[in-house]
């Protein structure tokens, strides 16, 4: 029964999806079998990630696919927040939610399942999220890693993976030195029955 | 330097080639032909004919050899980088490498009388740096022909050079005395009002040699050179222009002390210092306020003793011992540096008849900084056919660890980046943290271990022939692999968002390929040349990452992500598979005419990583292949007394200013050189 409200849940009523009451922990698997519920798949273009510098980071709820005021910051109502290159999740010294994450390697659209054990909050000393951009010293074009991507819980505990794949604005292949930055454009998939799948 | 080193030879035609003697290989004079290991050699009319200035401008149209730009111009050789190439002057290292780059354009050709290279290592010999292969630069000359010239060559970017020099021959000796100054205007790529690309800058070289035959068994030569660079800079910064005025002094002394008892056997002492310093100011325009100030100071000193003993008509020996004390000050040292290496080095050479060439030869180096080395080498020759033979040869070679891995202390004024030298690591870190500069240790720091030198382990193997009497032919395969590899690492993050660096042994390469080599001559006066390299390279570690498809990259048609297959892996950077040369020339002697052409060919190599994965693979990665094309054209009158010379460089005007910054584009010259024989003719 309850299987079957998610589900009418994620697919009729998206939107509210991050607001469900479900709370159970969510790693236990949730309820099995992949494919019995729809995930959320969502690709973010020109994400302003403090072009304007101005200091502050760009809030962004991955059910709801939208950019959240910055008012709401101290609400589990984002998920993860960019600001130039540093990335924050909403957990740990972040923020009020139950976000943690971790930067793994290998092919995104392989994952199926994400991982049980890993999974960091932001900490004042380090962020759970690093080592994902490389920045080149002779063009200074920042790029996203290949083969990294992230895998997080997002505030109210639901797994997510995402990859990031342009820092630039309308994501010009190649970018170059004179390119607008500090533009975010990623994929994800959001697992919204608290479940460990991706597919 | 070597007493009798040498047998300067002026025609390039081959029927004389079979008489060349090379000194390179094994530290005494050996027919090229039968050297048990390839020799190239570059004669002086070569040089000429080319109308080259600086040395880059010879090597960067050898086959196998490409120019590089790292803090000064290098030379790669068989896939390795310049550190790995040891460049000898007159048989003796010259000092001063900044990141492991002995700048090319400190070393003017004038009076270079030939160049002898040799591929593949000869630590065996030399000791470290010897990984990749020698350049030994030869200014001394048998020849007791008295000869003044003077030379004088303007070309484009008011470059000019003029050179003076005398070689007065005289009953038991030789005098030689050159002077030469060069200045360029250096150029700007891009638009005005930025950094020149390539600084305005002057030097004077002044060099002089006399030769002593004190009686039939004692010989002498004292050879002095001394160099000195000033360039002109500035760069925008963000409290203004930054003028930046360097020098860059250069000076070496030789002494050897020739005994030849018998015919048997003769002994060599050979004492040799050189000094090398730069001084660095950058001052803000407008005030003259101190932006930065560096300078640096190398000293090398080295007493050598080399005996050769003819045992049996069969065997010869050659057997060294040597002494190396080198010191170092300098703004980036906290306190003065000292090296000392002492070593032994012992080679046989063994001819079991006519058609067989034995070389087996070993040194070894104590080191008080660093782990000792025993360099081995052997090699083989064996002529199957009067014009043919096969040589093949296996040794070691090392670079050891320099002064900046183990002892710098530099803190990037305009970033704020540190770099520590191994030795003193994990002392600046305890400051820093101490002084609240450091927000996270990326490593432990007890693994910050002592450096070993990086060596290598390298195999050569190849065949040379002549197929007609016109036609010379030669071709070489080789493998390194290189062990121990130096890399820095970044240690830690600094609270400013920079990091500290260190250096590290960690990871090791591969390069592997071949190389042939063709001429040809042609009717008397015409004369065809062509060589190519195959090259591919690996970075051990990375390569066997892509095989476990751990390596990944951003498909360029889907977009997607995926491994990286093993046929896109492409190698380290700054290498191309193909490269290439040919070259044309015409020699009329009566005529006085010399003209020549020649194309240099490079294929698309790696120039950096975007995406993160370490190595070259997508296309804004690479630089494009690219051709240029040299022509110089020479008219010598009234009995070769005057000779006039232009010359254009990059012919079609190839310039890539994103990529390569020192590739100016098209270069004329003009140049006119008169030689005064002298009457006192010897011999």
């Amino acid at each position: 029964m309850r299987k079957q409200l998610t589900l009418l849940l994620s697919v009729v009523l998206i939107a509210s999806c991050s607001k469900s009451d479900d709370d159970k922990p969510a790693n236990t698997g949730g309820n099995g079998r992949p494919g019995t519920v729809k995930v959320i798949s969502n690709t973010a273009v020109n994400v302003d990630a403090d072009a304007g510098n101005k200091g502050t980071f760009t809030l962004y709820n991955l059910a709801e696919n939208k950019v959240v005021p910055n008012s709401d910051s101290a609400t589990a109502k984002w998920d993860i927040g960019f600001k130039a290159t540093t990335i924050i999740i909403n957990g740990g010294v972040s923020g009020p939610g139950k976000a943690s994450a971790q930067v793994v390697s290998g092919i995104y659209n392989d994952m199926g399942t994400a991982p049980e054990a890993g999974y960091k909050v932001d900490e004042a000393a380090a962020k759970a999220i690093t080592g994902w951009y490389s920045y080149n010293m002779d063009t200074h074009i920042i790029s996203p890693v290949a083969g990294k991507f992230f895998v997080l819980k997002t505030a109210d505990g639901k797994y997510a993976k995402l990859e990031i794949f342009s820092y630039y604005k309308d994501a010009p292949n190649p970018p170059v030195a004179t390119s607008a930055s500090r533009y975010y454009h990623f994929r994800y998939v959001l697992q919204p029955d608290g479940s460990a799948y991706f597919k | 330097m070597r007493a009798g080193a040498s047998f300067a030879q002026t025609d390039t035609a081959g029927a004389k080639a079979l008489q060349e003697v090379v000194v390179t290989a094994t530290r005494n004079e050996q027919l090229v032909n039968k050297v048990p290991i390839p020799v190239t050699i570059i004669k002086k009319a070569q040089i000429q004919s080319m109308g080259a200035v600086l040395l880059q401008q010879v090597l960067a149209e050898q086959t196998g050899l490409f120019i590089t730009s790292n803090h000064g111009t290098g030379i790669q050789m068989q896939g390795l980088e310049a550190e790995y190439t040891l460049i000898l002057l007159d048989g003796e290292p010259l000092i001063g490498r900044t990141a492991g780059t002995l700048d090319l354009s400190r070393i003017v050709v004038s009076n270079i009388e030939r160049i002898e290279i040799i591929k593949g290592p000869v630590s065996s010999l030399y000791g470290s740096d010897a990984l990749a292969g020698v350049i030994n630069i030869i200014t001394s000359t048998k020849r007791k022909e008295g000869v003044t010239s003077a030379t004088a060559r303007l070309a484009t970017n008011n470059t000019y050079n003029l050179d003076a020099g005398t070689k007065i021959p005289f009953s038991k000796g030789l005098f030689s005395v050159n002077a030469n100054y060069y200045n360029t205007n250096g150029y700007t790529l891009g638009k005005e009002n930025t950094s020149p690309t390539v600084s305005p800058f002057h030097a004077v070289t002044l060099q002089s040699r006399w030769q002593q035959d004190w009686s039939d068994k004692w010989q002498s030569v004292l050879s002095a050179r001394y160099f000195d660079q000033r360039y002109n800079s500035f760069f925008q910064e963000s409290k203004g222009i930054v003028d930046d005025k360097g020098k860059e002094q250069d000076a070496n002394v030789s002494l050897n002390i020739r005994n030849t008892p018998g015919k048997r056997f003769s002994q060599v002492l050979r004492l040799y210092y050189s000094r090398y310093a730069t001084r660095e100011d950058m001052l803000y325009r407008q005030d003259q306020r101190v932006y930065d100030a560096s300078w640096f100071t190398q000293q090398y000193l080295k007493p050598e003793y080399q005996a050769d003993w003819q045992l049996h008509p069969q065997h010869q020996l050659t057997a060294g011992i040597g002494y190396i004390h080198e010191s170092l000050e300098a703004t980036r040292y906290d306190e003065k540096m000292a090296f000392n290496t002492g070593y032994l080095f012992l080679q046989e050479n063994w001819k079991p008849g006519d058609k067989w060439n034995v070389l087996l030869g070993g040194r070894f180096d104590t080191h008080n900084q660093y782990p000792s080395q025993f360099s081995p080498k052997l090699s083989v020759s064996y002529n199957f056919h009067p014009n043919w033979r096969v040589l093949a040869s296996a040794g070691r070679g090392y670079r050891a660890p320099d002064f900046r891995q183990l002892y710098l202390h530099f803190n990037n004024a305009a970033v704020g980046y540190t770099v520590a030298g191994t030795k003193l690591a994990v002392d600046i870190l305890k400051e820093m943290q101490a002084r609240g500069e450091i927000k996270q240790l990326n490593i432990d720091v007890s693994q910050l271990k002592d450096l070993d030198a990086e060596s290598s382990w390298s195999y050569n193997a190849g065949i040379q022939g002549k197929p007609f009497s016109t036609t010379a032919t030669k071709v070489n395969f080789f493998y390194n692999k290189v062990n121990n590899l130096i890399d820095t690492r970044a240690i830690a993050e600094k609270t400013n968002g920079q990091r500290v660096f260190s250096y590290v042994n960690v990871k090791s390469i591969t390069t592997y390929g071949a190389e042939a080599e063709i001429s040809q001559s042609l009717f008397k006066c015409w004369q065809l040349s062509g060589g190519y390299q195959y090259l591919r390279t690996l970075d051990n570690e990375l390569y066997n990452k892509v095989k476990n498809k751990e390596v990944y990259t951003v498909d360029e048609q889907t977009k997607e992500t995926r491994a990286l297959k093993r046929s896109e892996y492409f190698g380290l950077f700054n290498r191309s598979h193909h490269t290439a040369n040919f070259k044309v020339s015409y020699i009329h002697s009566r005529l006085g005419i010399d003209a020549n052409a020649r194309v240099v060919y490079r294929s698309k190599y790696g120039f950096t990583d975007e995406n993160g994965n370490n190595t070259p693979d997508t296309k804004n990665e690479f630089v494009p292949g690219y051709a240029t094309v040299n022509v110089a054209a020479a008219k010598s009158l009234f009995r070769n007394q005057l000779r006039l010379q232009g010359t254009i460089e990059n012919l079609f005007n190839y310039t890539d200013p994103q990529h390569i910054s020192t590739m100016p584009g098209r270069l004329y010259s003009v140049g006119l050189t008169w030689n005064f024989y002298h009457l006192n003719k010897h011999n």
